[in-house]
């Protein structure tokens, strides 16, 4: 027995051979331990025979048994190309190597190094497979993410978030793009995010059941670890502008358009009048003032006295200042692990009057009460806050600002239409957006808590018994206001919104690991219980007697239908299984199933079984692959599963009954209460299934300096939840059926290189991913659905054999250029010279409704990132790249500055100034005429554009201050960075702002622009 | 533990406990009247606007009434799927009261046969609007399920018209003839009476379509004794001021016969009517809130000048030209009939004024139609012509054949969705409309009316549910 002594020794990146400060240093099986200095060294008292266990974030664990040396290095392999990495998989942990699912994993290493507001947003362009879609760049405002293409048409294509463990509810997008009952990221703050995963596949997810056929995000946050207590702060502080300016006409040109409109208006019927009348003459000749055929004489007069031109965008965007500051603190004992932090995010959008604030602070605390028993406590409590007075979607200021007059006069300037000012004579009815956004209030606040509680017994060796409870409650409320001054005068309205959300979890599992000498057994069964309360109250007022007061008690009516209070509330019970089998690490096998009950499904379809099994080949392992030394990884995996989609609403099966109420009695009468059913019931009513089958390789070559994962899958989804079409004789125009199929497929490419390694490092990961949607099924008759919104009629189609939503308008070819052109043509009746030409598809020699093509898809078929890393000498950098292409965007927003017969007053696109104006003047032969057309308007390809676009998303150039920092006590290391985002890239959509946007319908109408940012940011641990 | 999954809707009520008891049924039957909200709007877009009364031809934008007025409508229009489906919501809400009521729910009989009068003259008036608008489509009598209504065709005109007369009878059987207090405003068995006498005299029109809602079939003197019951009863008084028959403060007078009830005040149970036939122009210079107004919806020409000088009801009716907010003189014609500035209630589609679906004044006009029809004397005729006449402060005029009694009635129910209906079943429709677009669509758009176009195509939403399940209409 030797007594302890002393041994001394220093910690290296095994790679660039940098110095690691802060690594836990351990005796294993003892409590004792340090953490290595600024310059990786440590020092302490050691038996020979003892094994020191090295562990860092980032790295894999490596462990040194104590020799007779005294000195020793030891170098730590960065993990993150590591098969030793461990996944988190639902209910449990599993070593990527033995990994028989397609799981995507996000590398969250440096996720507090970057600046970014929201979980979603580092997500985009990082997993194949995974489509984060920011359909808005208003501050605050939730991603969409969709894991291999939309497989719903009806129900909800986001998929499960679970944090730590704790399924949150599930929240659909709503077709106007927003989160009306929150998004599962709201308020978490990404700087506590270790890691994201997220099973694509059946057999991965299938243990979430009924809410997995859209894919599981799995969320870890960063927990505490055994060793030297650490601190970190980071803090940046940028600013962010608009990505894009829509192109409209200028001042001049919106003159030189709307003369033109006036003189046709003024000339057409020929009664005596001449466009060369002036606009005296106009207004004798007309008995009146009318301006659409009268101008105003001051267009024409040098310097336009009295009028001032308005660039109303440069007046509605600014460069917002954004600054966010982050403390945690970590660390503890063998017997206790903490990790506390606190975050302040403060962005003003670049929107003026627009902008987010978060404060948020997570705990997480694990206790070991003894060898058998282990508790543990996550506390995250968050407060956000976004200031939007209404600047994205139709009608909103933004659309407003791009189409609104460009000319107001000058002795009110941008307070045109604000009370006492009246508006513009020439102009449509907006009151001046700037003064709207200024005046109008609008202001959503959330505070949330996500808590969970959780404590395992160790019953016997590999037997484990684990029970936690989980609340997540969020709190929201809006409150709005538009004062009398921006309504012409008449009194204000408010308007109040609360909801309480309250998810309750409980789940309790029991699991088993052990190796019995070639044959590893996992297996996990357990209950579990889940319950949603979502409480609304609203209450709407108007007539409000001052403007100075914005809170209800200024109203003196109080909107009746917008006044209420709802509740809703949806349980699900479940009980699943799983069991893992390896073979000498070479054969795989992995078996789950999940029963579920849901509130949600009708009387006869309260239960469904959800079972998937999956298979792999470590063919690495094979004693044949030892001679191919190149191969550091081959294995081949192959998965079945079925899956839901319960997202369904929570009452849909049930026969509702509405307030229909009518108006009887003497005088004016009074309310009476009427109910009438809204819906058809449907006692089968049941889940979406979703069946996968995957098949997938992984190899990595030369010690994984290259390593490549593919995945072909076939996802078939059935039993769709379609509100069909019905028809109108039933008293409804649709009916919810699960009676629809729809199949993607498509194939998975994530690729990693180490290019350099040593001092001058780079590292590139790529992610490509194809997929195809096809439409199988539908109702009864296979009847496509057409929607969409405006001018009688739609302009997306899901029908059979094609992809959901497909684009279904009139195919433009060009416009008429000579009245002969449009007499030999087959037209819209009423059309002529100067208007739009289209494709006559049917050939019936008419050209109508009846003759609209499907013209392309929303989904993206193919979406990519590629994100480069460069480390040299303390200087890293790194370029993310990422984008879409195959689909295609209706811009809705066409209709307010792309329409043609949009009449005088509305401002509209740049390419309004090649429109064509006479058979001798006719453009570029795309625009057509500006003048009132004769003809009903049908939908056109004219607003269709190709979404596809590439975009620098990320560039960010960091130094790292560990050498310069060294000698200050008790700073251990840093990092300044610089960072760009959005600066560069191209897209095809000159009809609106972005190409992702979705705001009215699942269209664009008047999206909020993304933002260009640019950042300095610095990370201090300590 | 499943138990925890059987979760009732808590702030939506379900079918699963409605249709108990009498209460029920007054809700129930509440909601059919609701249906009927929708009423003054289908008329005004597919009557009023489709008529000589209005130029709607499309400016500054094209709307889904322009089509409507320039005979260039086609089947996906959206005032189509509307009027077909609110019709049928409608009938919905009211075989839903008649399938489900038995002595047992409501024992009271009184009141048992109030419920269903009212279910079946609601029913009734859906009918005859889509047998106008459509021609013979589904008929359905009972709810239908989303299968059982895929195999279910289009009734002929006649199948039609026989479930509206079959309906409007029991009605007038079953219902009382007056209501006090707080249930005016409900159906009464004049209602029904002067419904059906309007059904008889579209029915006994010349045949300009086959098709259509006309069938040549000389019902004349069936209305005039339904119309002569309904005078008879002294129920009603003819109200010598035109402007107090539309007052807010005169609501359910003695005038009204039937009206749809509405209500200002952010309940839901406004109308939009004055929002509709008024430019934003104006409703912003009266200071009365408007995002974007409903522009171009102007009054012809052909109407104002219908009207003799004098003629009171022109300017209660027509607004002719107006001043802006900027202060300049506009120089176009509007219908203000429903309009009082002062009285909008939270916003510009919440308006409390009744809209009139059967006067008195019609039941007296087309009492004197069926007179001319059937040998009546031509005193009675001209008296009632002349009572008109004199609260518009015109002079009486003797011997008033067919087309002065038209003219009267164009003059007299401007505005109040009725002018399209009675050139279709007078068989004017053609020449009338082809005579004034040749002298106002000084636009040039409008499309030559032809017999075809009596009838509006079925909605391309119902012909896609089941190819081949409904003919569309022929000139579609």
């Amino acid at each position: 027995f030797q007594k302890d002594s002393r041994i001394s020794g220093q910690v290296l990146d095994e790679q660039d051979h940098t110095q690691l400060p802060g690594v836990n240093v351990r005796i294993k099986g003892s409590n004792k331990g340090i953490s290595t200095d600024a310059t990786g060294h440590f020092a302490f008292a050691a038996n020979a025979g003892a094994v020191l266990v090295f562990t860092y974030v980032g790295y894999e664990t490596k462990e040194v048994t104590v020799s007779d040396k005294r000195n020793i290095t030891v170098n730590l392999l960065k993990s993150n190309q590591g098969l030793n990495e461990v996944l988190v998989v639902g209910y449990g942990t599993q070593k990527k190597a033995n990994v028989t699912g397609a799981i995507a994993t996000l590398n969250a290493q440096h996720l507090d190094e970057r600046p970014i507001a929201r979980v979603d947003q580092a997500l985009v362009g990082q997993m194949a497979g995974v489509q984060v879609k920011q359909i808005s760049g208003a501050p605050g405002k939730g991603f969409q993410i969709k894991v291999r293409g939309t497989g719903s048409i009806n129900a909800g294509t986001e998929p499960l978030y679970v944090i730590d463990g704790f399924p949150l509810e599930v929240a659909s997008a709503s077709a106007s793009g927003g989160f009306s009952q929150g998004s599962a990221l709201d308020n978490i703050n990404p700087n506590d995010i270790a890691s994201v995963q997220v099973l694509k596949d059946a057999s991965a997810a299938a243990i979430y059941g009924s809410r997995a056929a859209n894919g599981v995000v799995i969320i870890t946050t960063k927990s505490g670890k055994a060793g030297r207590n650490r601190m970190e702060f980071n803090t940046y502080v940028g600013w962010q502008q608009t990505l894009k300016k829509l192109d409209m006409l200028s001042a001049e040109e919106w003159i030189d358009r709307a003369r033109e409109i006036i003189d046709y208006n003024y000339v057409n019927p020929a009664l005596g009048r001449l466009a060369t009348d002036d606009p005296a003459v106009r207004r004798q000749k007309l008995g009146g003032f009318d301006f659409s055929k009268i101008y105003d004489a001051r267009w024409y007069q040098p310097g336009h006295p009295g009028l001032r031109y308005v660039d109303w965008q440069d007046e509605l965007f600014q460069k917002g200042l954004v600054h966010s500051y982050q403390l945690s603190a970590s660390g503890g004992t063998d017997k206790v692990t903490y990790r506390i932090s606190g975050d302040y995010l403060n962005q003003d959008g670049i929107v003026i009057y627009t902008g987010y604030k978060r404060y948020s602070f997570r705990s997480n605390v694990n206790l070991k009460v003894n060898d058998r028993i282990n508790l543990g406590l996550n506390l995250a409590p968050s407060y956000g806050v976004v200031t939007d007075p209404g600047a994205e979607g139709k009608d909103a200021q933004l659309h407003k600002a791009v189409s609104a007059t460009p000319i107001v006069e000058d002795s009110v300037g941008l307070e045109t239409g604000v009370v006492p000012n009246a508006r513009y004579a020439w102009a449509s009815s907006t009151v001046s957006p700037v003064a709207v956004l200024r005046e109008q209030m609008g202001e959503e606040r959330t505070l949330r808590t996500l808590g969970s509680i959780y404590g395992d017994y160790k019953l016997f060796d590999g037997l484990v018994f684990k029970s936690t409870l989980n609340i997540d409650n969020a709190d929201y409320r809006r409150k709005a206001f538009s004062p009398s001054i921006i309504r012409n005068g008449n009194p204000g309205t408010g308007s109040s919104r609360t909801f309480r959300k309250t998810t309750l979890v409980n789940e309790n599992t029991l699991s088993y690991n052990k190796t019995f000498g070639s044959h590893d057994i996992a297996a996990v069964a357990g209950y579990s219980f889940n319950q949603t309360n979502f409480e609304e109250a609203r209450i709407g007022g108007s007539n409000y007697s001052t403007d100075d007061i914005y809170t209800l008690n200024g109203a003196t009516t109080l909107t009746l239908s917008d006044t209420y209070t709802r509740e809703t509330k949806n349980v699900l019970i479940s009980y699943f299984g799983r069991v893992q089998y390896g073979f000498r690490d070479k054969y795989l096998l992995s078996a789950s199933i999940r029963r579920d009950g849901s509130s949600r499904f009708g009387a006869n379809t309260k239960w469904g079984v959800f079972p998937a099994v999956s298979a792999g080949w470590r063919v690495l392992e094979e004693p044949f692959m030892k001679s191919i030394g190149a191969v550091s990884e081959l294995k081949l995996r192959g998965s079945w599963g079925l899956s839901g989609n319960n997202n369904i609403g929570d009452f849909s099966q049930i026969g509702l009954l509405g307030f229909s109420n009518y108006v009887l009695g003497t005088g004016e009468g009074a309310l009476v209460k009427g109910q009438t059913a809204t819906n058809i019931p449907n006692p089968d009513l049941g889940w979406e299934k979703s069946e996968t089958i995957d098949a997938g390789l992984d190899l990595g070559l030369f010690d994984n300096r290259i390593f490549l994962s593919f995945d072909y899958y076939r996802k078939l989804n059935t039993d769709l939840l379609l509100s069909i079409p019905v028809a109108a004789v039933t008293g409804f125009s649709t009916a919810i059926t699960n009676i629809g199929k729809v199949r993607n497929k498509g194939w998975e490419l994530e690729l990693s290189t180490r290019n350099f390694t040593g001092a001058f490092e780079w590292t590139t990961n790529l992610n490509l991913s194809h997929n195809t949607n096809k439409v199988l099924q539908l109702g009864p008759n296979n009847t496509p659905i057409i929607f969409g919104n405006f001018d009688n009629m739609g302009h997306h189609i899901t029908t059979v054999g094609q992809p959901i939503g497909a684009f279904y308008v009139l195919e433009n070819i060009g416009i008429l250029k000579t009245a002969a052109e449009a007499a030999s043509s087959t037209i819209i009746p009423g059309e002529e010279a100067g208007d739009p030409k289209y494709l006559d598809a049917n050939n019936d020699k008419v050209i109508d409704v009846k003759d609209a093509v499907i013209l392309g898809q929303p989904d993206p078929t193919y979406v990519w990132g590629i994100t480069n890393n460069f480390n040299y000498k303390g200087f890293d950098l790194s370029f993310l790249f990422q984008g879409q292409w195959g689909n295609k965007i209706y811009s809705t927003f066409g209709r307010a500055i792309d329409r043609q017969g949009s009449g005088i007053s509305d401002n509209s696109l740049g390419i309004w100034r090649d429109r064509w104006r006479s058979e001798a003047d006719p453009g570029n032969g795309i625009v057509p005429k500006a003048n009132p057309i004769k003809y009903g308007r049908l939908k056109d390809s004219r607003w269709l554009y190709n979404a596809s676009y590439f975009r620098l998303r990320t560039v960010t150039l960091g130094y790292n201050l560990s050498r310069l920092l060294k000698h200050i006590p008790g700073v251990n290391g840093g990092r300044i960075y610089m960072s760009a985002e959005n600066v560069w890239g191209k897209d095809h959509y000159n009809g609106g702002f972005n190409p992702e946007a979705i705001n009215d319908s699942g269209d664009d109408y008047g999206a909020f622009p993304l933002a260009k940012s640019y950042i300095l940011g610095l990370n201090i641990s300590f | 533990c499943t138990g925890k999954l059987d979760v009732k809707p808590i702030s939506d009520p379900s079918v699963v406990n409605f249709y108990r008891n009498q209460q029920d049924f007054e809700q129930a039957v509440n909601a059919a009247y609701n249906g009927l909200s929708t009423y003054p709007t289908r008329h005004l877009f597919l009557s009023e606007i489709r008529s000589d009364n209005m130029y709607v031809p499309g400016e500054g934008g094209t709307y889904d009434w322009n089509p409507v007025n320039n005979f260039t409508v086609n089947s996906s229009n959206a005032l189509m799927s509307s009027a077909w489906s609110d019709c049928y919501n409608t009938i919905m809400r009211c075989n839903s009261v008649l399938d489900n009521i038995s002595a047992d729910k409501v024992p009271d009989e009184t009141v048992r046969n109030q419920f269903t009068g009212e279910a079946k003259f609601i029913r009734a008036l859906m009918y005859f609007d889509l047998v106008r608008f459509f021609g013979g489509v589904p008929k359905i009598e009972h709810l239908v399920n989303v299968t059982a209504a895929q195999s279910i065709n289009r009734a002929s005109v006649q199948e039609i018209y026989d479930l509206i007369i079959a309906d409007l009878e029991s009605a007038a059987q079953l219902l009382p003839a007056s209501y006090s207090g707080a249930s005016k405003g409900r159906a009464t068995l004049y209602a029904a009476k002067g419904i059906l006498a309007r059904v008889y005299l579209t029915r006994s029109g010349p045949v300009l379509l086959d098709k259509g809602p006309v069938l040549n079939s000389n019902e004349y003197a069936k209305a005039r004794d339904l119309l002569l019951e309904i005078i008879n009863s002294g129920k009603y008084v003819f109200i010598n001021n035109y402007a107090q028959i539309f007052s807010y403060d005169n609501e359910n007078n003695s005038e009204s016969v039937f009206e749809v009830q509405f209500k200002s005040g952010g309940t839901g149970t406004g109308t939009v009517i004055p929002a509709e036939m008024l430019p934003g122009s104006y409703m912003r210079a009266n200071k009365i809130p408007v995002a974007s107004g409903n522009d171009f919806k102007y009054v012809s020409n052909d109407l104002i000048s219908s009207y003799p000088a004098g003629d009171v009801r022109l300017t209660f009716n027509v607004i002719q030209g107006f001043t802006d907010e900027n202060g300049n003189f506009v120089n176009q014609n509007y219908f203000k009939k429903f309009l009082d500035p002062k009285r909008y209630g939270v916003d510009l589609r919440d308006w409390g004024i009744n809209q009139p679906v059967l006067r008195y004044t019609d039941v007296l006009l087309m009492y004197a139609e069926t007179l001319l029809h059937t040998g009546g004397s031509q005193t009675a005729v001209d008296d009632i012509v002349n009572q008109v006449r004199t609260r518009a402060g015109l002079a009486a005029i003797t011997g008033v054949n067919a087309d002065t009694l038209l003219e009267e009635r164009r003059r007299e129910f401007a505005a109040e969705g009725l002018r399209w209906h009675d050139l279709v079943r007078t068989g004017k429709a053609v020449t009338v409309m082809n005579a004034w677009m040749a002298k106002e669509d000084e636009k040039k758009v409008m499309k030559p009316m032809k017999n075809e176009f009596i009838l509006y195509p079925v909605p391309q939403t119902e012909i896609n549910i089941k190819p081949g399940l409904y003919d569309q209409n022929a000139g579609y």
